[in-house]
């Protein structure tokens, strides 16, 4: 059995067991994605970390409009709905929500849960800029938030818990900036995008130990892997969110014939670029990783570090063209678009399509005449 | 051609003749000099307020001097400082009157506000704006800002100069600050972000975290460190209590106002016409002794008519809240006192008692930043909630419009809950409506009579089985 089977085999049956971890009294922290929320925190308090990231349904999304009006990011507005319909396990199971607000759109999300629910929330807010009241201040959040977990589970987060969780999560980060460090410049990866982003979210809700190890497994399996070359077009995906079970446009760009072969995603991913320091404060230490050192999604001021880390990735790994891939309503992402796209073709020459999607069925077909449009014009710059 | 406007504005003809150079130059500029144009604007300033009202025309008067003020701004200054909404009135004051002093080299205000209450309920002009402004990077059909399209638009039909510096607005919202990280890398000017972090805990409100409020005011005092730097000016203390001083007299002023026209029956005037002392609530002016003076006057002639027992809708009719003032367009408000709904007080107009409560702060600016928050539409959706629960009590509302700007994020989280509460917790009839504050086009005014004859009906119908009850 590959390694990726046995993930499969694992998350098939992780539901149940969260279901059992909770029935046996272990707290559980839910979380929406955006990599601000150092996980290491949540498991040195001795409760478990549950990242809630589903999408891509169109059910939540009606279902959400009894809740909140539709004026709201699609993901953000459909999390209510995952929780209402009861569908999925992963929604019933927090004892408590910690927010981390990063906009409006992610606030509406705590909006719901405090008012629709009997799950309480804790928030903190994310500053729009890396000055260094904005640092001190997302210290601060974090000093906040190790103290409301202590006071949540009863267990002190000292400092060599800390420590020796940070340690385990630079593992994780380790293995994924490895198996994402196999996929070279204009080349057909090892890994596809998707399958790496299912890695992510995989990350979110199963065992740690188990997926270390399989992500272990894996490494060793990807690195012995012969790829060959598929002469697809190569792409960049940037995007305001990748949610768990969105997978409409890889699906679209494999059926046309280009391929992803990078992704920066401001939700959806565990932030594993930058490993945590054990030297020092170890707070300070989490806020240099999820704040300062992360690249900035569209909703920061200044976010020109973004536009040019987008650019820079372009040329870095060769690619034929970049897709901008955001929800509706996420108004940061539709803004920037405009004055990114500009730059960016005028810079690196390269096509730039943009997607927006409100997780519905009937945006395929447009979708994929696009994607195959789009594939066509670097297949015909490539010649 | 243009007298018979400006003198419904408030002006008189001397100073029509003393002014028509400047008058002329931004009417061109605005598109507008031509007597289509003015006989519309005519037409348009009657319907939105009644401009027989003295106070009315005096904060016309105000208006339309801040509008010319601002469409001129580049031609007459060296250097131009926008502040963009939401924003802290105290502030923009101050640097006002630390401009005037410094020699008045440098413009400072809110250009953009001004020009969409003028620009919309006077010439009736935004359509253009708005069409520019979702041709850059706003698109239609999108829910963005409108108050922000009108901006890019005005800027880029270079109906407004663009600044040297522009402060923006991200304490509240993300749009208001994206648009501007988007002006500023199109238009090449620099932005100074108010910022904030919005992380309130929920319920937490009146009681705001000390920390989030003090990381807002040293956002603010960096902006004015930055004017300093580009113009020279530095705002002083003096002046920030000047500012303040100056929003304290103009909250009494209109609170007077909200409680008379509150308590009256038959409600004395049109909701319509409290639009401009509520523009000037939000929006710094430079002329703050002459809007002070409009305003003593709306509430002396409120005082008179309830005096003398006029009202706009019939005596007795239901009380209903509603929860938006459509800033560039009144015929909403109209509409629903003509259905014989009354409008004891609508959007924020009234302050409650959590927002009265002392502040704790020492520091002007820190004080500018609570303040700002204090006001529960800019807090979160749990302060929103109770803002509206109290007012309904308060007021003995029979019934609540929950009309909200579709397109402004934060307003867009909590209207069906509102709905839910005042249904449940008051068991008052409530409706919520999609709505936009500056766009005209998103709405009409016909399909809202639809939906709220019906809904007025079924409030007259629960007032008239309460008192046969």
């Amino acid at each position: 059995m590959d390694a990726m089977e046995r993930l499969a085999e694992h998350l098939s049956k992780r539901r149940p067991e969260l279901r059992q971890i909770k029935k046996d009294g272990q707290k559980i922290i839910g979380y929406p994605p955006g990599g601000y929320l150092p996980e290491e925190m949540i498991y040195a308090s001795g409760a478990l970390p549950l990242c809630l990231a589903r999408g891509g349904d169109p059910e939540p999304v009606a279902e959400s409009l009894a809740y909140i009006p539709r004026f709201i990011d699609t993901f953000c507005r459909c999390q209510i709905g995952y929780r209402v319909m009861g569908e999925e396990v992963l929604y019933q199971l927090p004892d408590l929500i910690v927010v981390p607000v990063t906009d409006i759109n992610m606030r509406g999300i705590a909006d719901v849960w405090d008012y629709y629910t009997d799950v309480k929330t804790f928030r903190y807010g994310v500053p729009h800029n890396k000055r260094q009241d904005a640092l001190d201040y997302y210290i601060g959040s974090l000093r906040l938030l190790k103290e409301k977990l202590e006071s949540f589970t009863g267990i002190t987060i000292t400092e060599d818990k800390l420590k020796e969780e940070i340690k385990t999560q630079n593992r994780m980060r380790e293995l994924f900036r490895n198996i994402s460090q196999l996929r070279q410049p204009g080349k057909t990866p090892a890994i596809s995008t998707q399958d790496f982003l299912k890695l992510h979210h995989a990350s979110f809700y199963a065992d740690r130990a188990t997926l270390r190890e399989i992500l272990e497994t894996l490494y060793e399996e990807l690195k012995q892997k012969q790829v060959e070359e598929t002469g697809k077009p190569k792409v960049l995906l940037t995007a305001s969110t990748l949610a768990m079970g969105d997978y409409k446009i890889f699906n679209i760009m494999n059926e046309v014939g280009g391929e992803f072969i990078f992704e920066e995603a401001a939700e959806g991913m565990m932030p594993y670029e930058h490993e945590v320091s054990l030297d020092g404060d170890p707070i300070l230490a989490m806020a240099d990783t999820f704040f300062m050192k992360r690249v900035v999604p569209a909703w920061f001021r200044p976010t020109r570090e973004r536009v040019d880390y987008l650019i820079n990735k372009a040329k870095e790994l060769k690619v034929d063209g970049l897709m901008w891939y955001q929800l509706l309503y996420r108004d940061g992402y539709d803004i920037q678009s405009y004055s990114f796209k500009k730059e960016f073709e005028e810079v690196t020459g390269l096509p730039f399509l943009k997607l927006e999607s409100d997780y519905d069925t009937s945006e395929r077909g447009q979708f994929k005449t696009r994607v195959e449009t789009f594939v066509e014009i670097m297949k015909q710059r490539g010649n | 051609m243009y007298s018979n406007l400006f003198k419904m504005c408030g002006y008189t003809d001397e100073e029509i003749e003393e002014q028509r150079p400047r008058i002329e130059k931004a009417l061109e500029r605005m598109g507008v000099f031509n007597e289509a144009a003015i006989e519309h604007a005519e037409k348009t300033v009657q319907a939105n307020y009644d401009v027989e009202m003295v106070s009315v025309q005096k904060l016309l008067w105000v208006f339309m001097h801040s509008c010319i003020d601002g469409v001129l701004a580049r031609d007459e200054h060296d250097y131009v400082i926008n502040c963009n909404w939401p924003f802290p009135v105290q502030m923009t004051l101050a640097m006002i009157a630390a401009a005037r002093e410094a020699g008045g080299k440098t413009w400072v205000g809110m250009p953009v506000q001004v020009l969409w209450m003028v620009g919309g309920t006077v010439f009736d002009i935004l359509t253009p704006m708005l069409e520019r402004g979702e041709l850059i990077g706003q698109p239609v059909g999108k829910a963005h800002c409108s108050q922000y399209q009108i901006y890019t638009g005005a800027i880029d039909l270079g109906i407004l100069p663009k600044p040297d510096l522009g402060i923006g607005s991200g304490w509240f919202c993300d749009q208001a600050a994206e648009t501007e990280e988007m002006m500023s890398e199109l238009y090449n000017f620099e932005i100074a972000y108010l910022d904030g972090v919005n992380d309130w805990a929920w319920n937490a409100w009146p009681n705001l975290d000390e920390r989030a409020v003090k990381y807002s005011a040293n956002t603010i005092k960096l902006a004015l460190k930055r004017v300093k730097e580009i113009t020279g000016i530095e705002t002083t203390e003096d002046q920030l209590k000047a500012g303040f001083k100056y929003v304290a007299k103009w909250l009494y002023g209109m609170q007077n106002i909200t409680r008379m026209i509150g308590a009256a029956d038959p409600q004395p005037i049109s909701q319509a016409n409290v639009n401009l002392p509520y523009g000037l609530w939000a929006i710094a002016t430079d002329y703050p002794d002459q809007a002070v003076d409009g305003l003593a006057t709306m509430v002396r002639e409120v005082k008179r008519k309830i005096d003398e027992g006029e009202g706009v809708v019939p005596k007795g009719a239901p009380r209903v809240y509603l929860a938006l003032r459509t800033n560039v367009d009144t015929t909403p408000i109209r509409m629903v006192e003509e259905l014989g709904l009354c409008l004891p007080t609508v959007f924020v107009d009234w302050l409650c008692p959590q927002e009265l409560t002392k502040s704790t702060y020492t520091d002007m600016v820190d004080k500018i930043a609570e303040g700002l928050y204090r006001r529960p539409q800019l807090c979160d959706a749990s302060a929103a909630l109770m803002y509206w629960k109290t007012l309904c009590k308060d007021f003995n509302m029979d019934a609540a419009i929950i009309s909200y700007a579709y397109n402004c994020r934060p307003w867009a989280v909590d209207p069906i809950m509102a709905k839910l509460d005042l249904q449940k917790e008051l068991g008052i009839p409530a409706i919520v409506l999609e709505t936009d504050g500056y766009d005209t086009r998103n709405y009409s005014a016909e399909q809202l009579r639809t939906r709220l004859e019906s809904f007025a009906e079924v409030v007259k119908m629960n007032k008239e089985m309460k008192a046969a009850a």
